[in-house]
């Protein structure tokens, strides 16, 4: 099934975002230090794994509190660095992008092109998963500064999956 | 917790230290497929799920086995205004440089 990521694969996903994109992409992908790569083995077969996920997509439940805009459109170095929470169970019309940076018409359509929360549970039902968590994630992707990011909302999130005993996470980012 | 990222830049979180990266040639903003395609986006989220609890080495990056039926430089990912810092650059291109290398004003 999967195959080898090849140079064409790179040329094709790298043209596609534009010539300033690609610039930044490609500097800060050489820039990113080499360092250690964590690994935690999946101990259970995925038909007994509770599996949650988190999209970058900037998505807040309906009466949420939305993503900080206002604050980027003052200073546009800036990102909103929180998280929101969404149930297992929150479907397209449930939530909102709140993201600068992204065709936000498509969650709005279709959140599953984002946050395949839909899709997951069809795969419960299937038994090919465990379960979908009772909670999964979003961030708003575009963050210049990571360090309340990495040092605040990350360990939050995590505390949460662990209270809930998540086994596996998929990170979407968009 | 184990983790996988499917990510339409994979070689930029692979950079990251991400553990398990699936790449997919599928455009920005719409990782998982296109709107209304509970099809296709189900077999991806098989497919990248699987490779969560396949993958055996730290670091490993596939490719999932999917295309978009379109060159993806023609599909437009980005809708609306321009985000805030593509007009805040295009005033001042000299700050382009900093963008680049990472040297982010307050």
């Amino acid at each position: 099934m999967s195959t080898l990521w090849t140079e064409a694969d790179r040329d094709a996903t790298l043209k596609a975002i534009g010539f300033a994109n690609r610039q930044i992409v490609t500097a800060w992908t050489e820039r990113e230090p080499s360092r250690e790569i964590p690994w935690t083995p999946l101990e259970k077969p995925l038909s007994a794994c509770r599996v949650a996920l988190v999209s970058t997509a900037a998505l807040a439940v309906d009466g949420d509190e939305p993503f900080d805009q206002e604050g980027e459109r003052r200073n546009p170095w800036w990102g909103d660095p929180s998280f929101r929470v969404l149930p297992r169970d929150t479907r397209t019309g449930g939530a909102v992008s709140w993201h600068l940076h992204i065709d936000t018409s498509v969650p709005a359509r279709d959140l599953d092109s984002v946050l395949p929360l839909a899709r997951l549970a069809e795969l419960e039902s299937e038994g090919f998963v465990g379960s979908s968590a009772p909670s999964h994630y979003s961030f708003m992707g575009y963050i210049l500064k990571e360090k309340e990011l990495l040092e605040s909302s990350v360990p939050a999130m995590i505390a949460q999956m662990k209270r809930e005993e998540v086994d596996a996470v998929l990170l979407v980012p968009v | 917790m184990a983790t996988a990222a499917l990510s339409t830049l994979p070689d930029f979180t692979r950079a990251t230290g991400a553990p398990r990266v699936a790449g997919i040639v599928y455009p920005m903003g719409q990782p998982m497929g296109a709107p209304g395609d509970a099809e296709g986006q189900r077999e991806v989220l098989k497919a990248a799920l699987r490779f969560l609890a396949e993958a055996s080495t730290p670091g490993e990056l596939v490719r999932m086995p999917f295309d978009w039926p379109e060159p993806l430089h023609k599909v437009k990912w980005k809708g609306g205004a321009p985000p805030p810092i593509a007009d805040h650059i295009k005033r001042r291109p000299w700050l382009f440089p900093r963008l680049v290398s990472g040297d982010i004003p307050d």
